[in-house]
């Protein structure tokens, strides 16, 4: 017997409900083969949107849900929840998407968005027809986290793990821990001492019982899946073999050296901040006039991004080096002295005499080395005039940019870089540190530039997203996956090589098998496999065929 | 294991809440206003990737409310705290709603009915709701509330309107504050933050002149869900807008009048705001007077270059000394220097938006006495340290996140989050290891 | 009330019309105007841009010879009333000076403690008098006439020292505008300065800014600009005809008053009593209606 459906066409305000006759959707959803309900939403998400579904699916004896609304990106997990709390399987629930792929698209041509709604309902019908309920499969959680890289973040993460009651294990490619924090003097906005920052940290890391440290080590293989990570590490030379939970990228970032920008490399007298750090640090500025320069290499062509700290840091050098016999210059885009405490920052550097000379972009300033000093010559669009700078020393703020293996590692852990080459989160907004890939996370700089406490906070973040699992004992996964028939697999081994996720082996039988729980259901080993042996659930053939030919249909 | 109280019912309070929820710590989530959500739910947009903010909220919402986990009081308050970690003796107070929340379903019927109207808080002042309201129309929990200081029953004894038409009979005058007292191991504090007046900045005519408006309420103006259904008609005479200026800095980074301090996201929401009018009509001017542009998050630079290069978006450096208004057209003429040519001008527009500081919540400093900790000059939550502890409140066990202790964008808010809510499972596993 | 009367150089020496109307009002209005023997100049401008000693003393000398007659020390001058304010603040921080110049002030048997108030026009007349007083007074009310109010910069600026309006939306002069009967227009501008204190410095400014206002006043087809300080009435009444050929508008044409005229004629005081034939811009128009109604 056909399952009853149930069709749910949400106007979304006026999102969808201004171009697309939703009452005229839902009465032809009425008539379409298996639909046994349908009814209109203002918002369908809203707590009384989704009473109404459980309570149709009740009221009506329905089988399957389509809801007729926006994306399931953001809202399919809602209604999938909504669907168990009323019985029904959450795998028989199916989203036509009529607002990002119809009313928003058609705004002009309101009749035909109409058309093409109905149209993503009746195609959305036909293969709710089809859908089977799904079992998740439910999987242990190992409570041990790998934390890649022994920095400010890692170790901020690795301690708050550890005190939830986890056991964590950091891999260190350096010989100590410590990693950029290691090679700062001091740090801004108070000029404190990075030791007295660093130490403490480092002495509580490596005292912690639960904490295990692997310097010079570094990750050679990662096999598994959230709960199960199968670790291989270089370390030191032996190979160590573990398995984790969660795994957390703590790599860090590294400071871009600009050889051959603005000189750099050929000349002494033009250093880097890091480099300016270390002669303060000896006490030995001796140059008389300092010039330095934002933006050296970043928010660019070839580095469209801003490095967040380079202005603060700038500051925190300028303060340090500023003195009444001295003039320092700071030559910038655009000062980023954000929130509270930076904007203190940049009025302290103000008071004591530091002086800021706007650059624009397309004009950046022409270093011409000479014997007596540096010439610094710019537009600077203040004066509207050519000025020019003699320093003594010239340093260049530069960004911060990805660690040189971060491409190794991503591709080790499957996890995306962006445009810039920094670790991808999941989502900008709601899910900054986490990745897509179940089970792995990421904090500090390596997913983009940022100070210490916010790296800390970050770090802290991650402990708890780690800790979610690792604390429930048992995660479930989606029920989408791949099915080899066994009587149909010829044991070629083809979908096993073209897997992205490593989630088919080869059985005692020397057969196809899928790994329920790393499967993603992507699909490449159900389009690769000659014998068409491999069911994708959720997403068959029929059910897709169904889908294709609804599309086809004429009204 | 104890549960954990987290204060404010914002992006930040409901991420602190799903993590330790999530991993099975109770949680009572106290919202001092009729539905949680906070300003993120006001947002059209978000920046950079302009998704739509209620779109991607409501989802973590409705998680918070069926979540067995999460107890939502909302209309609630945090009155008294005493004890220390591991052992807080809380007291919530809940104000009543004056409906039933087991029978009411949300219909809205009782607001259509009722015939008091009052400026609606959630369309910043700009559209109007009644005395029995529904906050907003993805509000969790859906219930109707009673403003009683504008309840005619309340006020004067007549109407009860509502509870005439309730078909759930929901409408409960006498409702009275309960109050709840709860053992908590840790404190959250997410109760987020406000906008600055800009009233007392006199040269820019706020309050006086029609079409100048603070960027929250031009937020919604250019919603959907907001007063005007997302057309950019302007206050005075509802003209289709398509010559806009924004001003930042308004109330920030100034010595005078407003707050020192740089509020970190107004640049970019109004970049935002921006490409938002631009999107609406490709063909408005839009100009953006900046002092700098602070594009230091990721994606940010990315997002500033597109607005520029493919949607055109004006930007200008100086900060204008003053907004005219034309008697008869209510036009407005922006007085400023463009420092980059070094040219004193003049720019008519039809509307001017401007971006004001992100201030401490007013209710803060009462929160602050409640909870015994340290608040800063300003007024936000002061972190214990801002490199090593900058989720950490003065007092162990009370940690702090989003913008209540500072300005800060959604990323940072909702990672700052997670990581209260780290600090509170440390707290419970340090509890269960004295045990 | 009595107050110390200082009507300053300005007045005295070519505003006669101003304080003549000041006199003539404020007897009926219930205010004593008491003579300040040996009052000099407040010190703005011709001390203050070359000695700041000088210029605190003479001010300072001034506000004690009020304060020796303990009475309030009412100026008609924005420009004076902020010359005492800008010493009573600065010898309250610099008690080396204050100390310097109560040396001089006793060979002269005076002393300055800073303890003198000092009333602005608007404070005298919008605050202390106030609606009541000042519309009582009124027998000729000004219905149907409309001005733009001119504060003046010294009345309202700078906001640090605090001064007697508004810095950003004054509304004191408007205010009283509105008790005479008549309707005080807002225009945009009207915060702006009238360009006076540029004059050494460049005339051709002062005829932009002052030409602004009064093209502003004009385009609105208000029945006049209204104001309390004599430098600005210099600048848009006596000198209005320069103005209008600098702004190649000859038939730039806009009354002048001083507030205090206005409310005389209001009080049904004679033309003749008020100053209003020293008024250079063309007033008589306006002053034939308000006679005939």
């Amino acid at each position: 017997m056909a399952p009853r459906i149930g069709v749910f066409v949400c106007r979304c305000g006026i999102n969808i409900g201004a171009y697309v006759d939703v009452p005229k959707v839902v009465e032809y959803a009425k008539t379409l083969p298996g639909v046994a309900y349908a009814e209109e939403n203002m918002y369908t998400c809203s707590s009384d949107g989704l009473n109404k579904i459980k309570e149709a699916i009740k009221k009506h004896s329905l089988e399957r849900v389509v809801v007729a609304s926006c994306t399931p990106r953001t809202h399919e997990p809602l209604f999938q929840a909504t669907c168990e709390e009323a019985g029904v399987n959450k795998y028989l629930f199916e989203m036509a998407n009529i607002r990002d792929q119809c009313s928003w698209v058609h705004m002009k041509e309101p009749e035909k968005a109409t058309e093409k709604a109905k149209d993503l309902v009746r195609m959305a019908v036909a293969k709710a027809a089809l859908l089977e309920p799904g079992e998740e499969p439910e999987i242990d959680v190992n409570p041990s986290t790998l934390v890649i890289g022994g920095g400010v973040a890692g170790m901020r993460a690795a301690l708050s793990l550890a005190e939830q009651g986890f056991t964590v294990t950091i891999v260190e490619k350096q010989k100590q821990l410590g990693g950029m924090l290691r090679t700062f003097d001091t740090l801004f906005p108070f000029n404190q001492k990075a030791s007295e920052v660093l130490e403490p940290l480092v002495k509580q890391v490596t005292t912690n019982p639960r904490i295990r440290v692997l310097t010079e080590s570094k990750v050679s293989s990662v096999y598994g899946f959230i709960g199960n990570f199968d670790i291989g590490v270089d370390a030191a030379g032996k190979e160590e073999k573990f398995n984790v939970g969660t795994i957390i990228v703590a790599v860090g970032a590294e400071a871009l050296e600009p050889k051959g920008l603005y000189h750099y490399g050929e000349d002494p007298r033009i250093v880097t901040q890091a480099q300016l750090e270390e002669i303060v640090k000896v006490g030995r500025v001796d140059a008389k006039k300092i010039v330095m320069i934002q933006c050296a290499g970043a928010r660019s062509e070839e580095r469209p991004y801003c490095s967040r700290i380079c202005c603060n840091e700038a500051l925190k050098n300028a303060l340090n080096v500023a003195a009444p016999s001295k003039e320092v210059y700071i030559l910038y885009r655009d000062l980023q002295t954000y929130g509270i405490q930076y904007s203190k920052l940049e009025q302290e550097t103000k008071r004591k005499g530091v002086r800021f000379l706007k650059y624009q972009a397309e004009k950046p300033p022409k270093i011409t080395p000479e014997t007596d000093g540096l010439n610094v010559s710019f537009y600077s669009p203040t004066v509207n005039e050519e000025m020019t700078l003699k320093a003594d020393l010239l340093v260049l703020s530069t960004p911060l940019v990805p660690v040189t293996d971060a491409k190794e590692l991503s591709q080790m852990l499957k996890v995306p870089l962006d445009s810039n080459g920094f670790f991808m989160e999941a989502h900008v907004k709601l899910r900054p540190i986490d990745f897509a890939t179940d089970g792995i996370f990421v904090c500090g700089t390596a997913h983009s530039p940022k100070d210490i406490g916010e790296s800390v906070a970050q770090a802290l973040g991650v402990a708890s997203r780690a800790g979610i699992p690792m604390a429930k004992k048992r995660v479930r996964t989606a029920a989408i996956m791949s099915q080899v028939d066994q009587t149909r697999c010829s044991g070629c081994g083809t979908c096993i090589d073209v897997c992205p996720y490593n989630a088919l082996r080869k059985n005692e039988k020397g057969l196809a098998e899928t790994i329920a729980a790393v499967c993603k259901g992507c699909g490449v080993c159900g389009a690769t496999c000659p014998e068409k042996a491999i069911t994708m659930h959720h997403f068959t053939d029929e059910q897709i065929q169904a889908q294709g030919l609804a599309a086809l249909e004429e009204d | 294991m104890k549960p954990v109280l987290v204060i404010g019912g914002g992006i930040a309070g409901i991420q602190a809440s799903l993590d330790l929820a999530d991993r099975g710590t109770k949680v009572h989530l106290v919202e001092r206003t009729p539905s949680i959500g906070g300003v993120m739910a006001q947002l059209d947009k978000t920046f950079p990737t302009m998704d739509c903010s209620i779109c991607i909220l409501a989802p973590k919402m409705i998680e918070c409310y069926r979540h067995l986990n999460i107890t939502i009081h909302t209309q609630s308050e945090v009155v008294g705290l005493e004890g220390v970690v591991g052992d807080f003796n809380v007291k919530i107070l809940e104000h009543p709603r004056s409906v039933d929340s087991a029978k009411c379903t949300g219909c809205g019927l009782c607001s259509e009915k009722c015939p008091v109207k009052k400026p609606s808080d959630f369309q910043a002042g700009l559209g109007q709701r009644k005395a029995i309201y529904l906050a907003f129309p993805q509000a969790v929990p859906l219930l109707a509330t009673i403003d009683r200081e504008a309840c005619l029953w309340f006020t004067k004894g007549i109407c009860k309107t509502c509870e005439k038409v309730c078909p759930a009979k929901a409408v409960d005058y006498e409702q009275k504050e309960n109050t709840v007292e709860l053992n908590v191991s840790s404190v959250i504090a997410a109760t987020g933050f406000e906008q600055y007046n800009p009233k007392d900045i006199g040269e820019y005519g706020y309050g006086r002149y029609k079409n100048v408006l603070t960027a929250l309420e031009f937020e919604r103006l250019v919603c959907a869900s907001g007063p005007t259904g997302g057309l950019l008609n302007r206050p005075s005479d509802g003209k289709v807008s398509h010559n806009i200026a924004f001003i930042q800095c308004v109330g920030s980074r100034t010595q005078t009048t407003g707050y020192p301090y740089c509020s970190a996201s107004c640049c970019m929401y109004a970049t935002k705001e921006a490409v938002l009018i631009k999107e609406h009509e490709p063909s408005s001017h839009v100009t953006i007077f900046y002092m700098d542009l602070r594009t230091f998050g990721k994606g940010f630079q990315g997002f500033v270059d597109r607005a520029q290069s493919y949607w055109g978006v004006k930007y200008i450096r100086g900060r204008p000394g003053e907004i005219r208004e034309d008697p008869s057209t209510k036009d407005l003429t922006i007085l400023y220097e463009n420092t980059e040519i070094g040219k004193v001008e003049k720019m008519e527009v039809d509307l001017v938006v401007l971006c004001t500081a992100a201030i401490p919540h007013r209710e803060n400093r009462k929160l602050g006495g409640v909870l015994g900790v340290e608040l800063d000059e300003f007024g936000f939550f002061a972190d214990k340290n801002m490199l090593t502890a900058p989720v950490e409140s003065s007092k162990p066990g009370i940690y702090v996140c989003g913008s209540c202790h500072g300005p800060r964008d959604i990323p940072e808010s909702v990672a700052e989050a997670s990581a209260t809510a780290a600090k509170a499972a440390e707290d419970a596993a340090r509890a269960e290891v004295k045990q | 009330m009595k107050v110390a009367f200082f009507p300053g150089c300005t007045a005295q020496a070519d505003q006669i019309g101003y304080e003549a109307s000041v006199r003539a009002i404020m007897p009926k209005l219930g205010v004593e105007l008491a003579e300040m023997e040996g009052a000099a100049c407040c010190g703005y401008p011709p001390y203050s841009s070359v000695s700041e000693a000088a210029w605190f003393y003479s001010s300072a000398r001034d506000m004690a010879i009020a304060e020796g007659m303990g009475l309030p020390l009412f100026t008609l001058c924005n420009g004076c009333h902020l010359s005492f304010t800008e010493t009573k603040h600065a010898l309250a921080k610099d008690s080396v000076l204050k100390a310097k110049i109560n040396e001089k002030l006793t060979r002269e048997g005076l002393h300055y403690e800073g303890k003198a108030e000092l009333l602005h026009v608007f404070e005298l007349l919008h605050d202390k008098l106030g609606k009541e007083k000042i519309a009582a007074a009124v027998i000729k009310p000004l219905t149907g006439f409309r001005f733009g109010a001119h504060p003046g910069c010294h009345s309202i600026r700078p906001s640090s020292l605090g001064r007697p309006d508004d810095s950003e939306n004054p509304h004191k002069l408007d205010d009283l505008i509105n008790w005479t009967g008549a309707q005080a227009v807002e225009y945009p501008g009207k915060v702006d300065c009238c360009g006076s204190s540029l004059a050494s410095v460049s005339g051709k400014t002062v005829m932009e800014i002052a030409g602004d206002k009064l093209k502003t006043v004009k385009g609105l087809a208000l029945d006049g600009l209204v104001t309390t300080c004599p430098f600005c009435f210099k600048v848009y009444d006596n000198r209005q005809r320069a103005i209008a050929a600098a702004v190649g508008d000859r038939t730039l044409e806009v009354p002048v008053f001083y507030y205090t005229q206005l409310l005389g004629l209001a009080m049904g005081i004679g033309q003749e009593r008020l100053g209003l034939e020293l008024n250079q811009s063309p007033v008589d128009p306006v002053l034939a209606r308000i006679g005939g109604a």
